[in-house]
């Protein structure tokens, strides 16, 4: 039982974000063709695609950008970084990853603030007829997993024995020689 | 020191530090909203609210159909018909690349995603007719950037968005440009190849041949046709257009050239997810562009740079270095999300159509994706090719200055641009 557990967590960790985020996004394709289709084989419309669609997309992108930390896909601007002296660049990027979490901590705190504003004053999707408390929950949700995948990334950088840059896109390892091989990062 | 010069120092130095954009992004304006006291919930509004527009599901739809194209088996056909409309003489596959990026860009909105189809295939067969490692993956990357500019074009999408300019008149206005760049880039090609004698001798072009390849290759060029010709056609709206490319890929790579795997499917939604992370950008900028327009910035820049010139041309000219500069080492999409807002007000002050001026911005972009130290063709065609970035960079040079002639182009004769959009729409109404 345990194993199976077990299994199913790094299961989860492994492929969470990616399946909800795939998921959503075949939602969205469908949404957008059965429009197309309705209007020309059947002459008519649905009225909750455009919405669903929508509320896929931001579920879409939060997943997807709580998958990019892991896979260290986030556009950030090295340039500055990699042209300080070497023993200087630990300590900088520690110092930029420490405000990428206090960030993350803000949007974490103003989301909790918003969605109680929205349960307090219930307000209704006009399409679907759901509480927007629902969708808008991914605010709280992607930075959550935003900073659970960050600390992780950290965790592993830690104990893999605190070598080369964590975070760093792949490209930038290379220059230590030292990083641990990653799936190489698919093109943009 | 007023408070939006500390606002935008903080975001200089958190991007300089290497803050992931949308979190320096996000800081600053979290800065900014305190310093003028307007309630947090701003951004955590827009966290939401700007992810909403129906336009901007375009931008995963077409990420995803070119993608499925791409492992679908639609780039080698395409290919093959621009090798069998070359034919095979001295130089040629480095034509070949290009005509194929140029075919493959008209059903991919991506430059990235047209270097990698297009180029690992050519790019392998380009060193098996002995030319130089440099020069094939110079030549794939320069003619990959071509996804940008002609339609669809990811970068225009956004553009678009953040612009409220129309996407189906910009599409319509990166096609000259994008031909007139596509030309210039064949011309260097040849030039080069001719020079240092790369490539066999033999076979000219034949018609029967070309026939066959148009042929076998017909359900890839049905793409642009179905995607393009039912935006101009009036049958749907461009992210409708991207929902059907989708479709259409998955029926083409499953049914007919049955290339298509669930696995290769799952990996392009998941590549998708990661592209489309990347719009997180989008949330914090959005309540920052409020805030700039708050603090009036956008008309702060303007006096600057009119005490400079009020030469449209040169203004131009200037954001095009200034573009060409931060691409050096600034992703596309970012680029685009946070200069938009700050240099078209003041170019469309100066009598410049928005249209022009997001053909001109993506022409630049494309300039950035072939230029170190982060260039995101560059990066790929030199992964492919087993050789250094920098390697490929010397290699890309002759084909930048296609780039900047085509930027020159779009900058002094505006009507060549215009001519389609406003031919098919009219002029439009600023």
């Amino acid at each position: 039982m345990a194993g199976r557990l077990q299994s199913a967590i790094r299961l989860a960790d492994r492929h969470f974000e990616e399946a909800v985020a795939s998921f959503c996004l075949a939602v969205i394709a469908v949404c957008v063709f059965l429009q197309v289709v309705l209007r020309y084989g059947f002459g008519t419309a649905l009225t909750w695609t455009e919405e669903l669609a929508g509320f896929c997309m931001a579920w879409a992108v939060y997943m997807g950008a709580a998958l990019g930390v892991r896979e260290r896909f986030h556009i950030r601007i090295l340039v500055g970084v990699m042209a300080l002296p070497r023993p200087l660049r630990l300590p900088v990027i520690l110092l930029a990853d420490l405000l990428w979490f206090a960030f993350n901590g803000l949007m974490l705190w103003f989301g909790l603030e918003y969605m109680g504003v929205l349960w307090m004053h219930t307000s209704i999707s006009p399409a679907l007829g759901i509480d927007q408390v629902w969708p808008q929950s991914i605010i709280i949700i992607g930075y959550g997993l935003i900073t659970f995948r960050l600390g992780q990334l950290y965790a592993r950088w830690w104990n893999a024995g605190r070598r080369g840059l964590p975070g760093m896109p792949a490209e930038f390892e290379e220059e230590f020689g030292d990083g641990p091989s990653h799936d190489e990062a698919p093109p943009r | 020191m007023n408070d939006i010069t500390l606002v935008i120092i903080v975001f200089v130095v958190l991007t300089a530090i290497g803050v992931p954009l949308f979190a320096a992004v996000g800081l600053a304006t979290a800065l900014a909203l305190f310093l003028i006291d307007i309630p947090y919930t701003l951004l955590s509004q827009t966290a939401f609210t700007s992810l909403q527009p129906f336009p901007l599901l375009t931008i995963p739809l077409f990420v995803l159909a070119g993608r499925l194209m791409e492992v679908g088996g639609m780039a080698t056909r395409l290919i093959d018909v621009a090798r069998s409309l070359v034919g095979n003489y001295r130089g040629s596959l480095g034509l070949v690349t290009v005509v194929a990026c140029m075919l493959f860009a008209a059903l991919s909105g991506s430059g990235p995603a047209t270097t990698a189809a297009i180029g690992s295939v050519t790019i392998p067969a380009m060193r098996d007719e002995g030319y130089s490692a440099r020069f094939a993956a110079a030549v794939a990357a320069s003619g990959g950037a071509l996804g940008s500019v002609i339609p669809p074009s990811n970068l225009l999408i956004i553009y678009g968005l953040v612009s409220e300019t129309s996407i189906p008149r910009l599409f319509l206005a990166g096609i000259v440009p994008g031909v007139f760049v596509s030309v210039l880039l064949m011309i260097v090609a040849y030039i080069v190849a001719r020079r240092k004698g790369f490539g066999g001798s033999g076979a000219p072009f034949n018609g029967r041949a070309f026939r066959q390849a148009l042929w076998e290759g017909k359900w890839s060029l049905g793409a642009p046709l179905v995607i393009l010709g039912g935006i101009y056609g009036g049958v749907f709206t461009p992210t409708e257009a991207a929902g059907v490319a989708v479709f259409y890929a998955l029926f083409i790579g499953l049914f007919v050239y049955r290339e298509l795997t669930l696995a290769k499917i799952m990996e392009s939604l998941r590549f998708t997810a990661l592209i489309s992370g990347l719009l997180i950008l989008l949330t914090p900028t959005l309540a920052f562009g409020q805030l700039t327009a708050f603090y009036d910035v956008p008309s702060q820049i303007e006096t600057l740079i009119t005490s400079i010139t009020e030469n449209p041309i040169l203004v131009m000219m200037l954001i095009g270095v200034f573009y060409i500069l931060i691409g050096t080492f600034m992703e596309s999409l970012a680029q685009i999300i946070l200069f938009t807002a700050v240099f078209l007000p003041l170019v469309t002050h100066l009598g410049i159509d928005p249209v022009l001026f997001g053909i001109f911005t993506v022409m630049t972009c494309e300039i950035g994706f072939l230029t170190p130290p982060l260039g995101a063709n560059l990066n790929i065609a030199a992964r492919i090719t087993g050789i250094s970035i920098e390697e490929v960079s010397i290699g890309a040079v002759p084909f930048i200055m296609a780039y900047i002639v085509g930027l020159l182009f779009i900058i002094l004769l505006p009507e060549a641009t215009l001519f389609l959009p406003n031919w098919f729409y009219g002029v439009s109404p600023h």
